[in-house]
């Protein structure tokens, strides 16, 4: 507790203080921490979807000699995606 | 089984640090109900200081992974609350209001009716955000100016300065108010 502090004022402090209703304030923290799971997992299925592009790219249409770094690529981006 | 509201809260934020979400909602359930009131004194506005509430619980379900003693919990969720509002301020900072004892104006009451309540919110308008911060700390958190310095990483001597000068400033306004409404019972 801080010292020198104003007797009149620490009750009027004391005496504002009311107990607020939990629910519907729980209920909204619960409704935005599960819209910012929902963006997460948005997010890391982009990043899958263009790993699964690029792969794919690699593979099948682009022939390319050193096809194996892209694919290789693809799948690190989907790993780092799933740590995300 | 025990359940999650009869648990002691060093248990209940062990759950939570390791991702349990019904853990999380029960510190939430807990806590809400001073960190709104905080916030409220704070912001002087109630649906914003409910939406800072939401935002810094919302920061520590990502954050909470991190903490470093589950017996830190309440001091670390109330750093980050003020630092939320400080962040507010920041981007949007509020405009002065001009305290008018006349416009008040309210039946006079006791010491803890909702009236005083109201002179007393107004007149913590009247402060500037960080005198404010440290003397709601001080008075309505009853934390300490060490406390209140490594919360807000305000130097100690700043802080002081700031609770004597706010508490001076606060009992000046009050007092203003109350003889006004003296003054308003007589005539």
């Amino acid at each position: 507790m801080s010292d020198d502090l104003d007797a009149r004022l620490l009750h009027s402090f004391a005496s504002g203080e009311q107990p607020l209703a939990a629910e519907p304030f729980v209920a909204a923290v619960t409704a935005r921490i599960a819209a910012a799971r929902r963006w997460r997992l948005d997010v890391r299925s982009c990043y899958s979807v263009v790993g699964t592009i690029a792969g794919g790219l690699g593979t099948g249409v682009l022939a390319l000699k050193r096809v194996w770094l892209l694919v290789i690529g693809a799948a690190a981006v989907s790993v780092w995606a799933a740590f995300l | 089984m025990l359940a999650l509201g009869q648990v002691a809260e060093a248990t209940v934020v062990a759950l939570a640090m390791n991702g349990d979400a019904a853990a999380f909602c029960e510190l939430v359930r807990r806590r809400q109900s001073a960190l709104r009131n905080l916030l409220r004194r704070l912001s002087r506005d109630a649906a914003l200081a409910d939406d800072l509430a939401q935002q810094t619980f919302l920061k520590a379900w990502r954050a909470l992974p991190q903490l470093r003693s589950v017996a830190a919990f309440g001091a670390w969720l109330r750093r980050l609350a003020v630092n939320t509002w400080l962040e507010h301020v920041r981007a949007a900072p509020p405009p002065a209001v001009a305290l008018d004892p006349e416009e008040l104006g309210a039946a006079p009451g006791s010491a803890t009716s909702p009236d005083t309540q109201l002179d007393l919110d107004r007149a913590l308008a009247q402060l500037a955000p960080q005198e404010r911060l440290c003397v709601v700390l001080a008075y309505s958190e009853g934390m300490s100016h060490g406390e209140i310095s490594s919360a807000t990483a305000l130097p100690l001597g700043t802080v002081k300065s700031h609770v004597r000068r706010g508490s001076e400033r606060l009992r000046a306004l009050l007092s203003a108010y109350h003889s006004v409404q003296e003054h308003a019972h007589v005539g």
